[in-house]
């Protein structure tokens, strides 16, 4: 099934305070085709997590509307309607491992599935499926989600998610506060989801190399509204907009800024990840 | 020896004292006055236990940390701690005032000095991270960067002669985090402040004077990252080095040493010249 | 949920905002002495009026201050139909039993809703102009003298404080587990009042881990930062009392005397 995601005109209104409202998402129109792997950036407070928000309906829209897959997300959409969205939108949030609560991974994990009213043995079965789908065994099921390590947390509570069995996959901030080799895992499974089941993925992150390793497209967000959206070698060419969004760039490609304000011209082509620079440096009879 | 700041001596610790398996064993190491010293592992290592002991949250099962010479116990704690900042990992979990200069002054109320004092640190630490302007904001509303510079003005307030800083940086993005190393580099600069890192980015470690890898508990290596950089792992090891060995395996021949991205730039450049 | 953010501090600009917070503690409750001592129409009248220039001068809408009453409207009202029902007076109206309706009885039930609503709106009022900070600066100063009957005061303010500035974290901390379970499916304010409850139960075991952690990652803090509990600090934040609290506190007490004055007179 196709599950394009379009915002029409959308704007969309946070409270900051008994009498106060920030705008959070202003006149956003945008087309995300199935299948795309997107990383959403853009400074604190441009509106990234509202994005995201608005696509699963915990934040619905002041002014016009979210379409996913025929269904719509408006000021007054209904609760059940909701429900179906969050079903085919799975989204996890910023820190998702400190939302466990259940005695044990497999409970945990159920909590989704039982609520759009999964049977039991369904959802248990389920449960096996996602821990091996994010790369972990069954044997954690029975143990105590608080007795696992970083990393593995962060995944049991992704796995909660993917037990809903979502076709969209929005993320806040998968990797913060994790260690390489953690960061690395849940980047690996994210891969994993979009090319082998097609999952269409956005992530928000503030680190350019996660958009540089593991990002297809960019959606580049200010003051509410989407600056950019293209391929992530596009962005970082346009060193315009990279400097008037205070953009960061990936370590290949400052350092090759670096080096090439060195040796005083251009390399032939950007580099975004380290093979590409390597390869490009070696082309280029620099090593 | 007499410049010794810190001094670790057989140190050990377990977390349940029945179980055989020690967190940290025998651990021994001296960080010298105005030195920078990293203190890496994987998770599990043992590092963070080693920051909760240093800053005596923990108490060792056996062996003993001396801070200036004094032993580290429950008679010299106090008087270690308005000498020694310490700094965790999540922002948004250390506030203890409600405006950032509330917050910066709390350290200082309980060394009850008197209130022009305090006026005057709060106000020279706000400038020296630059946050001076954010002075009565609530910090709960500032980005992940700011609210760091406001923990670490929090710290220089007390004018401390030690810094330790747990996991301090890791849930920032890259660009703030560059921003702050650049600001502990100046803090070091004047020689008189000893700071420790704990922490898994490479980057932070590869400004330390030396790095202490920890692994299961034990000390595997002590040494400049020079000497320490070349062993780690790939997901460990910094860009400059990574590109490096890439650079190697696809068979070029670089020198068989860490080189910082300076040097790095350096020796490509002029290996341009030579051929 | 909404409930607990009634009367939280709104930041406008108006002199009730910019006075001391001692000059409103000390006037909020010289007035509710007043308040529960004034037993006539006149007198309650003109302390409606000037609740009503309290609202004006704080520049905050009344609708927000009698979104403040709301809560407790139940109550108020409940404890005004009993006074009512059980007073007996010269004459009566209505009579059954041990329930009478008299002109008095009426007049007590007035009463007795006027002195509720006219105390929660003076305290709303302090709460929504004062910062909960400063308010905690102005009673731990206020209640000083009590230190020399051994009242913690210091612990007492610093606990305050901190309770304080943890209200808004607590808030958002529920609607982030809120919004956690429904991307899961489980929803809140539909179905039987017992599934409203049941939807809630999974809502309360990561606040309490939360808001565990949180201690003691701040326990820490303040351990490390130097906080002992028995220690004399200094304080950072200093009251100022300036020469508009005392012309405002002159302008309370005149009015006091003028309620008083009215009160006797009209009676």
């Amino acid at each position: 099934m196709v599950m394009e995601i379009q915002f029409h005109n959308v704007t969309a209104d946070y409270k900051t305070g008994p009498l106060k409202k920030t705008r959070a998402l202003n006149d956003v129109t945008l087309s995300i085709p199935s299948g795309d792997m997107i990383a959403i950036v853009g400074q604190t407070g441009a509106g990234k997590s509202s994005l995201l928000k608005t696509m699963n309906g915990l934040l619905l829209p002041a002014e016009g509307f979210v379409a996913i897959g025929g269904m719509k997300i408006h000021h007054q959409t209904d609760k059940l309607t909701l429900k179906r969205v969050r079903k085919k939108v799975g989204m996890v949030l910023q820190f998702p491992e400190s939302q466990l609560f259940a005695e044990n991974v497999e409970k945990d994990i159920c909590f989704g599935p039982l609520n759009y009213g999964v049977p039991l043995a369904e959802a248990r079965k389920l449960a096996r499926k996602t821990l091996q789908l994010v790369g972990l065994s069954a044997d954690i099921l029975s143990k105590s989600p608080f007795s696992l390590s970083g990393g593995e947390k962060r995944r049991v509570a992704i796995a909660g998610i993917l037990a809903l069995e979502p076709e969209i996959l929005v993320l806040d901030e998968p990797g913060v506060g994790l260690d390489p080799e953690g960061k690395e895992e849940i980047f690996q499974l994210l891969t994993k989801l979009n090319r082998e089941k097609g999952m269409t993925i956005l992530f928000v992150t503030h680190d350019m190399n996660e958009v540089a390793r593991y990002a297809e497209n960019v959606i580049v967000m200010q003051n509410g509204r989407v600056i950019f959206y293209g391929k992530k070698h596009d962005l970082f060419l346009n060193q315009e907009l990279i400097q008037m969004m205070h953009l960061d760039l990936p370590d290949a490609l400052r350092f090759q800024r670096l080096f090439e304000k060195k040796i005083g011209k251009p390399l032939p082509k950007i580099c975004l990840t380290e093979e590409e620079l390597a390869d490009v440096l070696i082309e280029a009879g620099y090593a | 020896m007499g410049d010794a700041v810190i001094e670790v001596k057989d140190l050990s610790f377990r977390y349940n004292k029945s179980e055989e398996k020690a967190v940290l064993s025998s651990l021994s190491f001296t960080v010298n006055k105005g030195e920078w010293i990293a203190i890496v592992g994987p998770n599990g290592s043992g590092k963070s236990t080693l920051a909760n002991l240093l800053c005596g949250l923990l108490k060792p099962d056996q062996g003993t940390i001396y801070i200036k010479g004094k032993p580290l116990n429950d008679e010299t704690i106090w008087e270690i701690r308005e000498k020694m900042g310490v700094i965790f990992q999540n922002p948004d979990h250390q506030f203890i005032g409600t405006t950032v200069q509330d917050d910066v002054a709390f350290s200082l109320e309980n060394m009850n000095l008197p209130y022009e004092e305090m006026q005057r640190r709060v106000d020279r630490a706000l400038r020296q991270v630059g946050m001076a302007e954010y002075r009565e904001k609530d910090p709960s509303y500032l980005s992940g960067g700011q609210k760091r510079r406001v923990s670490i003005a929090g710290i220089l307030a007390m004018e401390p002669e030690i810094i330790i800083f747990d996991e301090a940086f890791t849930m920032l993005d890259p660009k703030s985090r560059r921003e702050l190393f650049s600001l502990l580099k100046e803090m070091q600069a004047s020689g008189q402040l000893t700071m420790v890192s704990i922490t898994h980015d490479m980057e932070e470690a590869a400004l330390a004077d030396r790095i202490i890898v920890l692994n299961k508990g034990k000390i595997s290596r002590i040494g400049t990252p020079g000497e320490v950089f070349p062993e780690t792992t790939e997901l460990l090891a910094p860009f400059s080095e990574r590109l490096r060995r890439l650079l190697i395996q696809k068979g070029r021949r670089l020198p068989d040493k860490y080189m910082t991205e300076t040097e790095l730039i350096e020796w490509l450049w002029k290996y341009n010249f030579t051929t | 949920m909404n409930y607990l953010l009634l009367g939280r501090y709104i930041p406008v600009t108006s002199i009730l905002h910019k006075l001391d917070p001692r000059t409103k503690l000390i006037s909020a409750v010289l007035f509710i002495i007043l308040i529960v001592n004034v037993n006539n129409g006149a007198a309650f009248l003109a302390l409606w009026g000037i609740a009503f220039l309290v609202m004006y001068i704080s520049r905050i809408p009344p609708r927000v201050y009698f979104r403040g009453i709301k809560p407790i409207l139940w109550f108020i009202i409940l404890t005004a139909i009993l006074q009512m029902l059980f007073t007996t007076g010269t004459k009566t109206f209505f009579q059954w039993r041990m329930i009478t309706i008299s002109d008095y009885g009426i007049e007590r039930g007035l009463f007795i809703f006027f002195r509720f609503t006219l105390i929660t709106l003076l305290s709303i009022a302090v709460t929504l102009t004062t910062k909960p900070i400063d308010l905690t600066d102005g009673l731990s100063f206020l209640l000083k003298p009590f230190q020399y009957l051994k009242v913690p005061v210091n612990e007492l303010s610093i606990t305050l404080a901190i309770a304080f500035r943890f209200i808004p974290n607590l808030l958002d901390e529920t609607q982030k587990v809120m919004d956690a379970q429904r991307i899961r499916g489980n929803e809140f304010g539909v179905g039987s009042p017992l599934q409203q409850m049941k939807a809630l139960v999974p809502v309360f075991l990561p606040i309490f881990a939360s808001t565990l952690q949180r201690s003691e990652e701040l326990a820490n803090v303040m351990d490390v930062r130097g906080f002992r509990a028995d220690q004399k600090r200094s304080s950072f934040r200093q009251l100022q009392w300036k020469k508009m609290d005392t012309l405002s506190l002159c302008i309370v007490i005149v009015f006091i005397i003028w309620i008083r004055w009215l009160n006797i007179h009209f009676n």
